[in-house]
């Protein structure tokens, strides 16, 4: 159980009670070293940045910044630093912003000490570990269809954007200074592609499945 | 009459019904304009009168003085006066051809006039042979005079006519208009009212007209009482901010209904305030449905607002118990190494549970408020400190002096800004210690609550902050005084004082 250099460990959570308990839990295990503790997103980012911890164990909804957005800042000023997201949420949304953010590991808070400290081993060994409800997401993810109108033009999204925002051909034709049989021919094309006969119904797709920004 | 809005005996045949409403309506008029009419003839006749007297006399005085010159005989007085009759006649056909209101009546002077005028010329002179040219001019001045006056008259009737008509068709719409018609004078006693009124406001006739408008459809004590007082000083200066009001007005059963009404100023020649001409429309079924939205808005916002706390401390809980669970997990190894780390995570273990298991009641509370009612202050106080003490891990001591019988909203208005205040203490203060402090007396309660963390500049922060606002409404709502004091890195301090006015009265 010895290890020359102990796992250097951060923990964000706007929760004094769960910090309070996993630093607990840390400090019963020699490899792991209880580095520091941010209560919301920025300070996270602060302490980071003297810190320079190998693993953060980061909540995802917090005051100030959420644990996505402080992820994302983290990975991308040190990429070294390994986040684990620990959290309530199993929704579908924080899995994926959480993993697209880029961390590691997904754990949910019903994890035992147990799994919580080997996740934290494995991401410092460069290894991922997920929760088994975040790992069905992903799973529920890859079996997904794909949502339609994927082998839409850039001038096709384009198009379809500007019929989102509701606008008429007349209107798009002279934003994009083209004529009116040009905007005709690419709506038909993406009524086509998304496998609609209406305007109506390609807008509430795209909306649906965010085919455009 | 297809369709008849005014209709109570279905057996009677409505056509009949509305015809015989139109004669009475019709009499109603023709009585009405009579009377217009001998009022109209008393103003302007008299001095007419006088006129003709007066003529008569100076007439008589002329043929007097003329008969004691000598100039007339006294059988020849007879013939001077019919021909000053006749002089007299015509004079006063020129008097009131200068009257607008008298000129139809020239016809009736100017006949009479040029017969008696010629027939005076004729005896006088002895003409004899005047008297079939005398009885031919007069002939011709009666036909053409009686073809002008046939005409005259046409128009008039035709012009009485219209006006009646018109007359008849304004009183129907008045009278069964679906709105409340009425004139008030300058005091707002009732001038007029329309039968539409009446049957709403459930009064007779005579209960309401020449009767003020306060006592009858305004209640003395409401605010519309007061509107109206106002109304009455101000029409005349600010008129535009009296062109519609939306009152709340009474029927002779009690029963209140809204109105909104529009007023309409009438001048008298002087341009002084005469009448008030206010008409209405009953907006009670608006109200009510409004008043129905806007309670299930507030229902609404409150079940929100219980939502999210039922939220937050489900949260609250969800944390606290993975904390525990984490620490028990770990506590055989923490026991292992060092006894003493282990007592103190057994406290802490206990401490959370029994902060989870506060917060699951206080939870309790927020899903069926009504349960609050029936709780004791001190036990909600302490369930507070618990749950604050096991999830943010600050200390909250409770010091409760005396015993407390408080009003039930007294009791929730308290337990809620203690919550308020605790919440800050857990989120936001940073606090390593907080006390609660219930004084009970016999004239009131002061609830203290104050922490040692780093405070907040007074100042600066917005007051809608950290929920301040929200404990100054709690204790506005029961009367009591809310003091909150902090400076930065001083602490804050939360004082609740509120006097029971009514145990006051009891002693």
């Amino acid at each position: 159980m010895t290890q020359p250099t102990p796992i250097r460990i951060m923990l964000v959570d706007d929760h004094m009670v769960v910090r309070s308990g996993l630093s607990t839990v840390l400090a019963v295990y020699d490899d792991m070293q209880l580095v520091g503790e941010a209560g919301d997103g920025e300070e996270a980012i602060r302490l980071c940045e003297h810190l320079q911890p190998d693993i953060v164990l980061m909540d995802l909804v917090m005051p100030k910044m959420d644990g996505v957005t402080a992820t994302r800042t983290i990975k991308e000023r040190w990429p070294r630093v390994q986040v684990i997201a620990l959290t309530s949420f199993k929704e579908k949304e924080y899995v994926e912003g959480a993993l697209k953010a880029g961390a590691s590991g997904y754990l949910l808070k019903n994890v035992s000490a147990d799994e919580l400290v080997n996740a934290i081993r494995r991401a410092a060994a460069g290894q991922p570990s997920l929760s088994p409800e975040a790992a069905q997401v992903l799973i529920q993810k890859v079996n997904e269809p794909p949502p339609p109108g994927q082998d839409m033009t850039g001038r096709e999204r384009e198009i379809l954007a500007l019929m989102v925002q509701g606008f008429s051909n007349t209107e798009i034709a002279e934003r994009l200074f083209v004529s009116q049989s040009t905007v005709k021919f690419h709506v038909s094309n993406v009524l086509s592609k998304l496998g609609v006969t209406g305007r109506t119904e390609a807008v509430a797709l795209a909306v649906k499945h965010h085919l455009v920004s | 009459m297809p369709e008849d809005k005014y209709i109570n005996n279905p057996e009677e045949d409505s056509e009949d019904r509305y015809t015989r409403h139109t004669y009475r309506e019709l009499r109603r008029v023709r009585l009405e304009l009579r009377r217009q009419r001998k009022a109209r003839r008393k103003i302007q006749t008299p001095p007419m009168r006088y006129l003709f007297w007066g003529l008569i006399l100076i007439l008589w005085a002329i043929l007097i003085f003329l008969y004691q010159q000598h100039h007339l005989a006294t059988d020849e007085l007879w013939k001077g006066f019919v021909l000053g009759l006749g002089i007299i006649f015509i004079i006063q056909a020129g008097v009131y051809y200068f009257s607008p209101s008298l000129r139809p009546h020239i016809i009736g002077r100017i006949i009479p006039g040029f017969i008696l005028l010629f027939v005076g010329l004729g005896f006088f002179f002895n003409l004899n042979s005047w008297w079939p040219l005398t009885l031919v001019l007069a002939g011709v001045a009666v036909i053409f005079i009686s073809v002008f006056l046939q005409r005259e008259i046409t128009r008039r009737r035709l012009t009485q006519e219209t006006l009646r008509e018109s007359e008849v068709k304004y009183r129907h719409i008045i009278d069964n208009a679906n709105s409340v018609i009425m004139e008030m004078g300058t005091t707002g006693n009732i001038t007029f009212i329309n039968k539409f009124a009446l049957n709403f406001f459930g009064f007779q006739e005579g209960e309401i007209l020449g009767h003020n408008a306060v006592g009858t459809i305004v209640a003395p004590e409401a605010a519309a009482a007061v509107d109206l007082e106002n109304m009455m000083r101000n029409i005349l200066t600010a008129p535009e901010s009296y062109l519609h009001s939306e009152t709340e007005n009474v029927r002779k059963d009690g029963r209140k209904v809204w109105i909104a009404w529009a007023y309409k100023p009438i001048m008298d020649e002087e341009n002084n305030l005469k009448e008030i001409l206010c008409t209405g429309i009953d907006r009670t079924q608006q109200k009510k449905a409004e008043e129905i939205a806007a309670n299930e808005i507030k229902e609404k916002t409150a079940v929100e607002e219980r939502t999210r706390l039922a939220r937050d401390l489900h949260d609250a809980v969800s944390q606290t118990l993975f904390s525990t669970s984490l620490i028990a997990e770990v506590l055989p190894r923490v026991w292992e190494r060092n006894k003493e780390d282990g007592l103190k995570k057994l406290e802490e273990v206990r401490q959370q549970t029994r902060g989870a298991l506060a917060e699951m009641r206080t939870l309790l509370f927020e899903l069926r408020p009504a349960a609050l009612a029936d709780a004791d202050l001190n036990d909600l106080l302490r369930q507070l400190a618990e749950s604050v003490t096991g999830r943010a891990r600050v200390p909250v001591a409770l010091e409760v002096d005396g015993a407390c019988e408080v009003p039930t909203d007294v009791k929730i208005a308290l337990y809620r800004i203690a919550q308020e205040a605790l919440n800050n203490i857990a989120k936001h203060s940073g606090a390593s210690r907080a006390k609660v402090t219930l004084h009970c007396r016999s004239d009131g309660i002061a609830l203290d609550i104050i922490d040692n963390g780093h405070g907040f500049d007074m100042n600066r922060e917005a007051t809608g902050s950290f929920g301040l606002n929200n404990m100054k409404e709690r204790a506005a709502q029961i009367g009591a005084a809310l003091n909150i004091s902090s400076n930065l890195d001083q602490g804050t301090e939360i004082t609740v004082a509120w006097h029971d006015h009514a145990g006051e009265a009891k002693q």
